[in-house]
């Protein structure tokens, strides 16, 4: 696969978790989900277990998945680095 | 060349881009959401996307001055030789060499510090126009005068 269209599968998988943020948020509450092909294909309390998982799973469709914190909890970011 | 962005998050929320990260040292090549931060002196990935890259830091070097941000300093490693690939907007590849990838890794990592996303600093965003537009939802890059 190419970066343009690896890129393309990705944002289509981000795009998704933004749009269905809310549902996601009230579903895998404090969770992390997995994307890919615009579904939750997983999804895990500890990220490292999640992405270690995936990695296993998916070989290289892996770098095509949006992987998501989702919650209803607000944070205000300030950010400088 | 022009790649285009987006914002996300509501008023008050940031705008992103999205990367390809390969790291041929750690035979890494995975995508990054990254925050447009003017305010970052330099491209960073932070302790989130660290762990869906799968990066080994015991194979980075460590950042010799510190790496200060809000929060304090925090321990900051070194990928040498990465690459961002970006698609522009006529669909072709685009790609940023970095001589120095920082990483950060904080020694507490609780649920909100793997909320901050990576951060694409000036060290790529100095190269190029940058038009940030919340009105008119319009975040651009572009090497166009």
């Amino acid at each position: 696969m190419s970066v343009v269209e690896l890129i393309s599968r990705a944002a289509e998988n981000r795009s998704w978790v933004s749009a269905n943020y809310v549902d996601l948020a009230r579903k895998y509450r404090d969770r992390w989900v997995a994307v890919l092909d615009k579904a939750v294909i997983d999804n895990d309390k500890d990220l490292e277990k999640l992405a270690k998982r995936l990695r296993k799973r998916l070989d290289k469709r892996y770098a095509e998945v949006a992987m998501e914190y989702v919650t209803k909890k607000p944070l205000v970011m300030v950010l400088v680095i | 060349m022009r790649l285009r962005g987006y914002f996300r998050d509501g008023a008050l929320g940031p705008a992103y881009i999205i990367a390809i990260v390969s790291i041929p040292l750690l035979k890494i090549e995975q995508n990054v959401e990254f925050l447009i931060d003017t305010g970052a002196t330099k491209t960073t990935i932070l302790d989130r996307d660290a762990i869906t890259l799968g990066i080994s830091y015991a194979k980075l070097s460590k950042l010799r001055q510190p790496l200060l941000g809000l929060g304090g300093l925090v321990e900051t490693y070194v990928a040498r030789d990465a690459k961002l690939h970006f698609k522009t907007e006529e669909g072709l590849e685009h790609n940023e060499v970095l001589p120095e990838l920082l990483v950060v890794k904080h020694r507490k990592v609780d649920d909100n510090i793997m909320r901050i996303p990576s951060v694409l600093g000036r060290d790529i965003l100095n190269r190029y126009k940058l038009v940030y537009d919340k009105q008119h939802a319009t975040l651009l890059i572009a090497d166009e005068t």
